[in-house]
């Protein structure tokens, strides 16, 4: 070890890699992406005939699932209405519909099949059933739960196209994947919002040489300090404070 | 602890002598060479490690998630475009430039808040270089108002200046990606006043000084901070100044130049942080000890360096007292209050149960204060102190925070197992580390203190583990008198258990940043 320390801490630094990466093929995710928005409250009550849309949202991951946040006054909520529209075309890439109960402000998720990355898209939601005919009133719809702009500033939602101060929870959703599988991607996000250009991929080597130098150089540092080390255990004598 | 030589040195070749026992080439007399000191190849090999962990902090982690740091890079921006210093209630807090950034990045909506994500979508990104691009030039300059870093000092901002202009070419994300690398290298000066700390405390002995710098520098929350751009990492290189200013004082002895440049850094530190002046008790009793040692006619010269070292501080920190006075500034931070406020029946019995709670289980018959958790001292000093990234939300596994409590508290009685053996040995200065002491007690007191003015007058916790992390070089001190207790032939290994440790958790902790932020 003497003779070695740089082995030793890249050896440290190796072992704790290999738990970290061990820890990560075993965690799985099915996150794609999210609006980031809080359920603090209600952002848009859906009756009668209202479509409530937030938009734009870029989707930078394919995603199958949307999951909301909702609530109801009737201890079972309207069902509801997902679709996901090309924006600003309005071309409808996928759709679904919430069957299941719900009353307090829950997080509910509906399948809407495939939607690719890449696109930019609007969520409509829309009350169904009789909470959905024309002169339902408030009190028989559902309450989209949400937060006063909190998504980014280029995105917000529309009531039957009026836009409205307020955001929806939207979590797009995916198939599980574990941690490990994601590192690529998570590198690519990494280097966004970065000063000049720069990838994942040299990202990836930039750590590895991070992940290689630091413990060779301390191991180095450590190897020339025990090379001088000859002093017995203890704090070594004092002299008295000397005057100048 | 091990007195130097006095002599007249001064400058980093005098630096390098007190703390380099290497073996040194034979230079000719008369080469120019000759009296110039290399740095110590060990401290040197630590500084590369340190420098290549912290710029990968300064870039993994994404922009304005760390501790307020929009708001310090609206005090950057606001001193880099000419508009002074910020606090101008007219005005914006933060530029158009800046706004527009923030929010197409969605930082703002991120910092805290677990369940959000900064924005992933490349196309986003390409949009807002558009639209940047479009900004027209006063869009730069149209923030400077009020915000909570408003009131800081400048000296911080003055120095981030530097890179804000070497990036002004480029987006705000190069000019902010830039002041964090800036940043950074207050980091490898705080390494090398610990490493100088070590050498005046224990004397030249390579591998304590290496403990103690290796600490300091790769302690993940030091890391994390100095890769940012936020004043404390500057704030950590001048108390690590002062700290070996002051030590090399007590065991050299008072000196007009050591006076001086001892409290010198400490107004530094003030123009810094305000958070300095609670090193004031420590400073002034550097002071008294070393007046007190000289004796007979050299008593007069101390009282007039004493005198002279106090002149420095006036110059710096009165400096800035009359320059805020004029500017109608606050100079410290100041306390509002709130219908939350915790008006107190019996102060004295408030401040106690408070600081009971701190430290020890609440009691039955206390008071319960809202906020707070069940053991702050774990919660605010070992976890936080550690490793709570991001903007607090990023925490490591509570195991590894029990497994870290569990090495801070070793650490620490071991640190005072040492001293009190080396006492009994007739080897300690006791000024020293009754000067540590009371620098320690000054930041936990004045921290404590603020706490509780603010629990009384809006409710709620202040405390943050990093505010302690400017005593980080005495707990590699202490890391350092541990590895004392270790006999010879083991001392390699515990030195390279801990640098092991500390480059794992170091592993660890850019993992869960990496999980937070782009998983």
């Amino acid at each position: 070890m003497r003779s070695r320390p740089e082995l030793v801490l890249l050896l440290a630094v190796g072992l704790t890699l290999a738990a970290i990466a061990a820890g990560a093929s075993i965690k799985t995710t099915t996150l794609a992406f999210t609006l980031g928005v809080s359920p603090d409250d209600q952002a848009v009550g859906l009756y009668g005939n209202r479509v409530a849309c937030q938009q734009p949202i870029d989707v930078p991951v394919a995603f199958q699932t949307v999951a909301f946040a909702v609530a109801a006054d009737d201890p079972s909520g309207p069902p509801l209405s997902v679709e996901v529209r090309s924006f600003p075309e309005g071309r409808r890439l996928g759709a679904g519909r919430l069957d299941d109960e719900y009353t307090y402000a829950v997080s509910r998720s509906v399948k809407v099949g495939s939607i690719p990355a890449g696109e930019r898209v609007s969520v409509c939601f829309r009350a169904l059933g009789d909470a959905g005919a024309p002169g339902a009133e408030e009190d028989e719809g559902a309450r989209l739960q949400g937060g006063p702009s909190q998504a980014a500033r280029s995105s917000a939602v529309f009531l039957n196209g009026r836009q409205r101060p307020d955001d929806l929870t939207l979590v797009f959703l995916r198939e599980p994947r574990t941690l490990l599988s994601l590192v690529p991607e998570m590198l690519d996000r990494a280097t966004l919002w970065r000063p000049g250009p720069s990838s994942g991929a040299l990202l990836a080597v930039l750590l590895a040489i991070v992940a290689i130098s630091s413990p060779l150089l301390l191991g180095r540092a450590l190897g020339r300090v025990m090379e001088l080390d000859d002093e017995p255990p203890g704090i070594p004598a004092d002299a008295r404070p000397t005057e100048s | 602890m091990r007195a130097e030589p006095a002599g007249p040195r001064t400058g980093w070749g005098s630096v390098a002598g007190v703390t380099s026992s290497e073996p040194r080439p034979t230079v000719p007399s008369g080469s120019r060479r000759a009296g110039r000191r290399r740095v110590p190849a060990p401290l040197a090999y630590l500084l590369g490690a340190v420098l290549l962990v912290t710029l990968t902090w300064a870039y993994v982690i994404p922009p304005w998630q760390a501790p307020d740091e929009d708001h310090h890079f609206a005090y950057v921006q606001t001193l880099g475009e000419g508009l002074g210093l910020p606090g101008d209630e007219d005005r914006p807090e933060q530029s158009t430039e800046q706004r527009l950034a923030t929010s197409r990045s969605n930082a703002e909506q991120t910092a805290q808040v677990l369940i959000t994500e900064l924005e992933w979508s490349e196309t986003a990104y390409r949009r807002w270089q558009r639209d940047d691009g479009a900004l027209p030039p006063g869009a730069r300059r149209d923030g400077g108002g009020v915000n909570p870093a408003s009131t800081n000092p400048p000296l911080y901002y003055f120095v981030a200046w530097v890179p804000y202009q070497l990036a002004r070419s480029g987006d705000v994300f190069a000019r902010l990606y830039l002041g964090r690398a800036f940043s950074a290298l207050f980091l490898l000066a705080t390494v090398t006043f610990a490493w100088l700390l070590a050498g005046e405390v224990f004397g030249p002995r390579r591998p304590l000084q290496l403990a103690t710098a290796a600490v300091t520098g790769l302690e993940p929350m030091m890391t994390f901070i100095s890769g940012s751009l936020n004043p404390d990492s500057m704030l950590y290189a001048v108390w690590a100044l002062a700290l070996w200013l002051g030590v090399r004082l007590l065991r050299r002895g008072l000196t007009a130049g050591r006076g001086i440049a001892f409290f010198a850094a400490v107004g530094v530190g003030t123009l810094v942080k305000a958070t300095t002046l609670v090193m004031l008790p420590g400073a002034l009793l550097v002071l008294a000890v070393g007046v007190v040692r000289r004796r007979g006619e050299g008593r007069r010269g101390a009282v007039l360096s004493g005198v002279a070292a106090l002149g420095a501080l006036g110059v710096l920190a009165g400096g800035w007292l009359v320059a805020t006075t004029a500017l109608g500034r606050p100079a410290l931070f100041q306390i509002g209050t709130t219908e939350d406020a915790v008006p107190p029946e019996s102060p004295v019995r408030l401040l106690a149960s408070y600081l009971w709670q701190f430290y020890l289980p609440k009691l039955p018959f206390q008071q319960e204060f809202t906020g707070f958790p069940p053991l702050p001292v774990y919660d605010f000093w070992i976890k936080q102190g550690w490793g709570a990234f991001g903007s607090l939300e990023v925490a490591l596994p509570e195991p590894v925070y029990l497994l870290l409590a569990a090495v801070t508290a070793t650490t620490l009685v071991a640190g005072v197992v040492a001293l009190v053996r080396a006492g009994r040995a007739g080897h300690v200065d006791w000024a020293v580390p009754a000067f540590f002491a009371v620098v320690a007690l000054g930041l936990l007191g004045g921290l404590h203190w603020t706490e509780y003015r603010l629990l009384v007058a809006v409710g709620g916790p202040f405390s943050q583990g990093r505010y302690l992390l400017p005593l980080v070089p005495l707990a590699g001190l202490a890391a350092a008198a541990a590895l004392t207790l270790v006999p010879r032939r083991g001392r390699s290994a515990a030195l390279a258990a801990g640098l092991g440790g500390l480059l794992a958790v170091q592993a660890l902790s850019l993992a869960v940043v990496v999980g937070r932020f782009y998983a």
